[in-house]
């Protein structure tokens, strides 16, 4: 029998049971916009993770206190308070291609002026940080080096913060009382959304570190060190020589770990695009479960449409069907019901990706690999689970089947 | 069509196991058939009638003994190989019909020859389908759905779907079970004219005025031929049905 005739004969099958076809194609559509979908968003978050790196500024090595990697106790970065202002500041004099350094101190606190107060981040830095950074404001100046030297009362403030705090008021002039001293508010940053992990960058007091460490924070230790190098070829001697210096400053014999961790913005960017790539494959997997059921509900409708239509198949034999015919016609009312669901399911798959990328401010990336791969797994989906409803049609004999009531 | 033999079963035994149990339904049988006969095989439910009749259709193949189609020993033959005798030389005509629901009427003639190795494109596949509905008296009923005809006219499209591949032999198992007897004989005066025109045609029944418009009897026994003989006295559809209108309208 002729490939084309085969056709023909599942085409006019399936447009007998016009319904029952479409319900059963729904089964593979869903799992493929789901598939679609998932991977999309996953791809998006990654993209966007890769951006917020990219935005901690260029060519940046992160000097932690502390070492993720010493054998015993394991304090985690910025856990130990291993390092001193004066490290900084050897790597700025002695580090070459070193154009920019800021040291950081965190903490967390209440700020407040006027009736209103706000629970945020309070960051040390250094007057270079926001070039680092590469935060320009919207308004206002930043702290100048004179100011980190005096430590005097000023702060730059985020978008959310300053609204929070001021709602439509300008802030800039105001005085914020943070742990009830007085910082008179000399600029507001530009927003810069949700970070990676949905941390509001927005919500933020930047300030000098001197001052953060004298009046705030209290302590005499960085958290970190955010380092920037002029070329990126220099950056793996830069990285080399920051290590070489802080452990000679520290006196850690050879032999012995670090105690403190210098990571460069690639090696951070790696490791999160490895988490994201992890969340994206979870995400396809959950959804590829459904298109697993989808191929199921495929498996189910055939079997029993085998059993409803042993009669119809009785009389093809009868009149000339082989075997193969008979398994061909199923496998390609199988195949027809997946791949035009997979059809359907990638439209779909991708308008629901943008939908929830228009709605959730979550970028959703649709690659033409995943929409190749998903057409082929749903193609696949039918053939797999129309194979075994088609062969128990293909073995009926013909004289059982022309009988069946 | 040229005169010669078309059916001839030498010895043919059919013996079904069923666990423990041995059902003997065909116990020897040889009969031969000439092209251009209409034979009814009659006899009782269990006499082996149905099951010679799939033998005969080459749905099934005998335990023992030989059964030559049309000059060739098709006793043997594979699956496969039965399905093309299936398809080039024998037209069925069922009990029940068989069409396939929800189909037109000439997609359901179409069939066998989409099971052909003959290459048709569709145009073709429709016109000869539509030439042999018009042949059974169905011109203009072709885009009809089974569920649109009565089973008269159910029947006549599986009788062209039986005719559209030109078989040797047309088998028929019961058509008239499932008809009025007005429908019957309206069937039966379908298959005198196929006849007429060099058909060969075997009919399975139990009811003696069916077997009465062939030419030949064949009534079975236990698996067995128990007779065979020329009808002597055979009804023509063409005057029975003029019978029947003239005492309806009498009555």
């Amino acid at each position: 029998m002729r490939v084309g005739s085969t056709i023909n004969v599942a085409f006019r099958a399936l447009r007998r049971n016009k319904l029952r076809s479409a319900l059963t194609a729904l089964g593979i559509i869903i799992g493929v916009a789901a598939v679609i979908a998932m991977v999309g968003i996953g791809n998006g978050a990654k993209a966007q993770v890769e951006a917020q790196i990219a935005s901690l500024g260029q060519n940046i090595i992160l000097v932690f206190s502390g070492s993720t990697t010493s054998s015993g106790i394991r304090t985690g970065w910025g856990g130990a308070g291993t390092l001193k202002i004066e490290d900084a500041e050897a790597i700025r004099r002695e580090v070459s291609g070193v154009t920019a350094v800021s040291e950081e101190v965190v903490s967390t606190t209440q700020v407040a002026a006027g009736n209103q107060n706000w629970f945020t981040r309070i960051y040390g830095e250094s007057a270079d940080y926001l070039d680092i950074r590469q935060w320009p404001l919207a308004d206002g100046a930043p702290f100048t080096p004179q100011d980190v030297r005096s430590a005097n009362k000023v702060c730059v403030i985020g978008r959310t913060t300053a609204t929070q705090i001021y709602g439509n008021d300008d802030p800039i002039g105001q005085v914020l009382r943070v742990k009830n001293v007085p910082f008179t508010i000399t600029g507001v940053l530009t927003p810069k959304g949700l970070s990676a992990q949905g941390v509001d960058q927005d919500d933020i007091v930047i300030m000098p570190y001197t001052s953060a460490m004298k009046r705030v924070a209290g302590g005499t230790t960085l958290r970190n060190i955010n380092v920037q190098v002029g070329d990126a070829n220099q950056m793996d001697s830069a990285q080399k020589q920051i290590i070489d210096l802080l452990r000679q400053r520290h006196n850690i014999r050879p032999g012995r770990d670090d105690d403190f961790t210098v990571r460069s913005q690639q090696e951070i960017a790696d490791a999160a695009t490895a988490t994201t790539n992890v969340m994206t494959g979870l995400l396809g997997a959950i959804a590829g479960v459904s298109l697993v059921v989808g191929g199921i509900g495929i498996m189910n409708i055939m079997l029993v449409s085998v059993t409803e239509r042993t009669r119809e198949i009785g009389t093809r034999m009868a009149v000339g069907a082989h075997g193969r015919d008979i398994l061909t016609q199923f496998l390609i009312e199988a195949i027809s019901l997946s791949s035009v669901g997979g059809i359907l399911g990638i439209i779909i798959g991708i308008a629901a990706a943008k939908t929830i990328a228009i709605t959730r401010h979550w970028p959703a990336l649709i690659s033409p690999a995943s929409i190749v791969i998903a057409f082929l797994v749903s193609a696949a989906v039918g053939i797999f689970f129309g194979f075994y409803p088609a062969r128990k049609a293909a073995a009926l004999d013909p004289i059982e089947a022309l009988r069946y009531e | 069509m040229n005169n010669g033999t078309v059916v001839r079963l030498r010895d043919v035994h059919k013996t079904y196991r069923t666990g423990e149990m041995e059902v003997r339904a065909v116990r020897g049988v040889s009969l031969e058939i000439q092209r251009g006969e209409f034979v009814a095989l009659m006899g009782a439910s269990g006499s082996g009638k149905s099951t010679l009749m799939n033998i005969l259709g080459c749905l099934d193949r005998p335990t023992a003994g030989r059964y030559v189609l049309d000059e060739s020993d098709v006793s043997a033959l594979n699956r496969d190989q039965l399905a093309d005798i299936r398809n080039n030389k024998i037209g069925f005509v069922f009990q029940n019909f068989n069409l396939l629901p929800r189909t037109s009427a000439r997609e359901n003639v179409e069939l066998p020859l989409l099971y052909g190795r003959r290459g048709l494109t569709n145009a073709q596949l429709r016109e000869k389908a539509d030439a042999v509905l018009a042949s059974v008296g169905l011109e203009g009923r072709e885009d009809h759905h089974p569920s649109q005809l009565s089973g008269g006219q159910q029947q006549r499209v599986a009788i062209a779907r039986a005719l559209i591949n030109d078989p040797e032999v047309v088998l028929a198992d019961e058509p008239t079970g499932n008809l009025d007897s007005r429908t019957s004989i309206e069937i039966m005066g379908i298959f005198q004219q196929l006849n007429k025109r060099g058909i060969t045609i075997i009919m399975v029944t139990h009811e003696q005025d069916i077997a009465a418009y062939a030419r030949r009897n064949v009534m079975m026994r236990d698996g067995l031929i128990l007779n065979d003989h020329p009808v002597s006295q055979r009804f023509d559809a063409a005057a029975e049905l003029e019978k029947l209108a003239r005492s309806t309208s009498e009555s």
